[in-house]
């Protein structure tokens, strides 16, 4: 029995991009639209060229509109998630997505009292000290903890996972900006293929309906980050396109064993959450080589956070490894924050 | 005869808990329920001869925190913890 697709309306409301713009003068407002008009055009221009699914791109004053034609049966589907902005989640053979082209946002430079803050947390006499503590997660990040987001340092799981966590706090409260994604731990890898190879019952207590409130197979994207021996990776299931991805800032071509587990643990995932079989061998498997890749013995895990939180954006990974200085000033004030934009 | 005789081998207020390591090797430990875990956690650590930091304590993907204790998290005899070894990556062999 094939897997009902879940297709659905997308609808981003066209507000402000910013507060912040309705504030500022009305020269950064012009300087604001202008590299907004810039940006949207380089999504434009990538998004006609990267898939051919999408049909027809054009731009509105505010909006970046895409539509997918999709020729996939569809056949209706009662467990969608109901209304959400007014619009049901009927499926119907066109996807319609209307993408805000946030441009500002995922490059919002700090202001100085955010970056005193950082600079006064990674100080050395707060290196012993417990900096934030993040309830849900339980994870404590001391000084010492959040010196790899220092240039040059290799990142951490601790980190990482609070970042993770940081970014599923924002997608729940503002749902309607971000895909519904599901963010494993930097764990779940680690036990899904532990010990005597690929394991799906020491994973399968992982996403009980009661610890997640939702059902993962209900997700847009599911992302796998992986930690191989001195490496960041990332797997992908994509559900919205059905395909699983691999996302490797540094080697090309590698990543079939993962990409197969992860086939696999879907399979017995929805297998044993919803009774159903699901057949994924009509999914893509891509090994992503159009993607910013690191330039350095050091920053692959800022890489891999960043192919995340683009994505999750539903934004194309337009960044690369000059960014990378600023993303890591970002994450460390995001996590002092314990909030991530 | 008298109720002290028909004691049973784990007293209720004892629960048994499987600290698995990423290679699957299981280490046991009988621990009070009302207790914080941070004793298991650092008798499993100088059992296999590392520093507590090292390790990442989750059960069902959730991380533990050493002053958690069974009853908090509705651990149940026979339950299962992973310790996790910590990670770091950037790769980079000067490292």
């Amino acid at each position: 029995m094939a897997l009902v697709p879940k297709i659905r309306n997308r609808t981003i409301s066209d507000k402000p991009v910013s507060s912040s713009c309705t504030r500022t003068s009305s020269f950064r407002q012009r300087l604001l639209a202008s590299c907004k008009r810039f940006l949207r055009f380089k999504l434009l221009v990538r998004a006609s060229s990267v898939s051919l699914k999408k049909k027809t791109a054009s731009c509105s004053q505010s909006q970046q509109v895409v539509k997918h034609n999709d020729d996939r049966i569809e056949e209706h589907s009662s467990s969608n998630r109901g209304f959400k902005n007014g619009n049901n989640f009927l499926v119907s053979s066109t996807e319609t997505k209307k993408l805000v082209a946030f441009c500002g946002e995922p490059f919002q430079p700090l202001n100085e009292e955010e970056v005193a803050l950082v600079n006064s947390a990674l100080s050395k006499r707060n290196r012993k000290k417990i900096l934030v503590s993040h309830k849900n997660s339980n994870i404590d990040i001391s000084g010492e903890t959040l010196q790899c987001l220092r240039p040059n340092q290799w990142l951490n799981d601790d980190v990482t996972n609070l970042y993770l966590e940081l970014l599923k706090e924002r997608q729940t409260r503002d749902p309607q900006k971000y895909f519904k994604c599901h963010f494993f731990n930097t764990f779940f890898y680690v036990k899904l293929v532990s010990g005597s190879g690929y394991n799906y019952k020491a994973v399968s207590r992982w996403t009980t309906k009661r610890k997640l409130g939702y059902d993962l197979i209900d997700c847009d994207i599911i992302f796998v980050p992986i930690h191989i021996d001195i490496h960041w990776t990332l797997g992908v299931i994509n559900n919205r396109e059905r395909k699983f991805v691999y996302l490797d800032s540094l080697f090309t071509g590698v990543g079939h064993t993962i990409l197969n587990a992860m086939a696999k643990y879907l399979v017995d995932e929805v297998k044993q959450k919803s009774q159903k079989n699901i057949d994924v061998s009509s999914w893509g498997m891509e090994y992503v080589e159009e993607r910013p890749q690191q330039q350095n013995g050091y920053d692959c895990g800022m890489f891999m956070l960043k192919y995340i939180d683009f994505y999750s954006r539903g934004l194309s990974l337009q960044f690369s490894q000059k960014d990378m200085p600023y993303f890591r000033l970002r994450t460390a004030k995001e996590i002092l924050r314990l909030r991530a934009d | 005869m008298s109720a002290a005789d028909k004691k049973p081998l784990i007293p209720p207020s004892h629960i048994t808990i499987k600290i698995k390591s990423q290679d699957d090797i299981c280490v046991y430990f009988r621990i009070k329920r009302d207790v914080e875990l941070r004793t298991m956690m650092q008798a499993y650590s100088d059992k296999v001869g590392q520093q507590m930091s090292a390790f990442r304590f989750h059960c069902d993907g959730i991380r533990i925190k050493p002053n958690q204790t069974p009853d908090e998290l509705d651990l149940e005899d026979g339950d299962e913890i992973d310790a996790f070894v910590d990670q770091i990556a950037g790769f980079s062999h000067r490292h």
